[in-house]
């Protein structure tokens, strides 16, 4: 516990990052109470400025755009959570025994796959699909998935390949540990912290490409609120009220940098493990 | 007479190449009972280390072995891959070279242990380390204390007590050790030749290569002598080692430091190469 501390207070990214994370969960924590708030709309109330009432002030349709914020947190976490997630594990399974098994077909077919879903822009891809079936949350996944699991999947995969032919990999392999022994106990442990530290600055990135596709006007439907959503919508009113613009591209803003100087951290840290 | 644990006929290793490839190793022929102690010495080049992964099934896919290498009943050289891996551990375990490297680094040493009782012995949890601490008190160490380390803060020669533990713990009987001594100082490679005794009196059948003759003699046991791809002496270590018949292994007495760093002639050695 102390010794977390030290590290904590030493390691300036990883509190800034932290504290700002932190911040935005309990923000958006907050978001499921102030649902019906988010939604209210008040229309001699349009476009005031901020207040001690409302901190953030009240958008074109006079709702409250802190609520919104809150709400639209809420949204953009779990989604995002959900997308990073699913690419990790299916990263990480696969990049396992794409490494392990090098060289075979399944190796070869998988790396062409994955040539493929990197050559798709995510953006463009969600944005295909939204014409093909559609606007909504499970677009934006499955369009953020596929093009998000390629790098968990070459991380996982060459760290495996490295780790295979280590000697004490070697040494349990004689010592009658089967594959997938050794892929659980041996190679899996030295995988993970770096993948960890991928999926953090992961969780930014996807977080501002959901912000984007809602801007674009894909994903959750209006009236519910997202942050890149928040934004379009403000932009006609960008000269009487810039705060309604100010204020969800300042969360968006300050999510992406707390997941980032996190994931820094955690790399610099993975790093000095690494060459200990 | 003990049962023959090992019984090798003929063995021939040829490396690829036009005209039949290069012979590694020559028809050479082994008998090793069980808990019997045998070492194979010979110089770097000898083939001696072919012999050994030939006898665990790990000779590298390019060479192509001939004769038989007899294990508990079945010829080694004609398993597939994968019934060879499922002697290893269960039935032959190899004691790696340079402790440091065949350890996790990021596990501790005690728990390296408790994994082959739970999972090639399918122990509980609970008794695995039990057996693990009863084993690391036999070596010297202390589960408590050197146990709960990780292999970077322990010195060589418990790393090497460590692996020696994983040999005794492993339900293999046949140990092979491939130049257990190799690059250590002359006092560890006495306790690691020690070591390698103390598994054989606790009911292991040894296999040791090396190319150190103090480490054959402090053994005991049988030996064999190998000389460019042969084995040009046999038997106990005593008589062998008292009275060396082959001018190769009079040879290699002349050159010890106590009996005046006298070098194989060159002539001879190409002499015996014709034989």
């Amino acid at each position: 516990m102390s010794r977390s501390r030290s590290i904590l207070s030493r390691n300036i990214r990883l509190s800034t990052g932290l504290t700002l994370i932190s911040v935005v969960v309990a923000l958006s924590a907050s978001g499921p109470l102030l649902e019906h708030r988010a939604l209210d709309q008040n229309l001699d109330q349009r476009l005031k400025a901020p207040s001690v009432q409302m901190p953030f002030g009240t958008d074109a349709l006079g709702r409250n755009i802190l609520a919104r914020l809150a709400s639209g947190g809420v949204n953009s976490l779990v989604l995002s959570s959900l997308c990073v997630t699913a690419s990790l594990i299916i990263g990480v399974l696969l990049g396992l025994t794409s490494g392990w098994l090098t060289g075979s077909l399944l190796d070869k077919s998988l790396l062409r796959l994955v040539d493929i879903a990197m050559a798709f822009p995510g953006l463009l891809l969600a944005l295909l699909l939204a014409g093909l079936l559609g606007g909504g949350p499970a677009v934006v996944a499955v369009a953020l998935i596929f093009t998000g699991w390629t790098d968990y999947f070459r991380l996982a995969r060459s760290l495996t390949v490295v780790g295979r032919t280590a000697p004490y990999v070697e040494a349990g392999r004689l010592s009658g540990f089967s594959g997938f022994f050794l892929l659980r106990r041996y190679i899996l442990p030295k995988v993970l912290p770096h993948l960890s530290v991928l999926a953090t600055l992961g969780m930014g990135k996807t977080i501002l490409y959901i912000s984007s596709l809602g801007f674009l006007g894909i994903g959750l439907a209006p009236p519910k609120p997202e942050w890149g959503a928040m934004i379009a919508e403000s932009l006609p009113y960008m000269r009487q009220a810039p705060h309604a613009i100010i204020a969800p591209a300042g969360a968006i803003f300050l999510t992406i940098l707390g997941f980032y100087l996190t994931g820094q951290a955690l790399a610099r840290n993975a790093g000095r493990q690494g060459a200990a | 007479m003990k049962k023959r644990m090992l019984e090798v006929n003929d063995l021939t290793v040829r490396a690829p190449g036009p005209t039949g490839g290069k012979i590694l190793v020559d028809g050479i022929d082994l008998v090793i009972r069980q808990g019997g102690l045998f070492t194979l010495i010979g110089e770097t080049g000898s083939g001696k280390s072919i012999v050994a992964q030939a006898l665990t099934g790990t000779l590298p896919e390019e060479l192509s072995p001939s004769g038989r290498v007899c294990f508990d009943g079945v010829d080694i050289l004609r398993l597939s891959a994968h019934e060879r891996r499922s002697l290893w551990g269960r039935k032959l375990f190899l004691l790696p070279q340079e402790p440091e490297r065949a350890l996790d680094p990021t596990m501790k040493v005690a728990a390296q242990v408790e994994e082959i009782f739970k999972v090639l012995r399918y122990s509980s949890r609970r008794k695995a380390r039990e057996e693990t601490r009863r084993l690391f008190a036999r070596l010297g160490l202390s589960a408590s204390n050197e146990g709960r380390r990780y292999p970077c803060q322990l010195s060589g020669g418990m790393n090497q007590r460590v692996l020696f533990a994983m040999a005794l713990a492993s339900p293999a009987n046949f140990i092979v050790a491939d130049e257990p001594t190799k690059g250590l100082d002359p006092l560890l490679k006495r306790r690691v030749t020690d070591l390698l005794g103390e598994l054989n009196r606790l009911g292991k059948t040894v296999f040791c290569i090396t190319h150190d003759l103090l480490v054959a003699r402090r053994l005991g046991g049988n030996l064999a002598v190998m000389f460019r791809t042969r084995i040009v002496e046999k038997g106990p270590a005593e008589i062998v080692l008292e009275r060396p018949s082959h001018p190769y292994t009079q040879g290699l007495f002349q050159a010890l430091p106590e009996n005046g760093l006298h070098p194989i002639p060159a002539r001879m050695l190409q002499e015996m190469q014709g034989v």
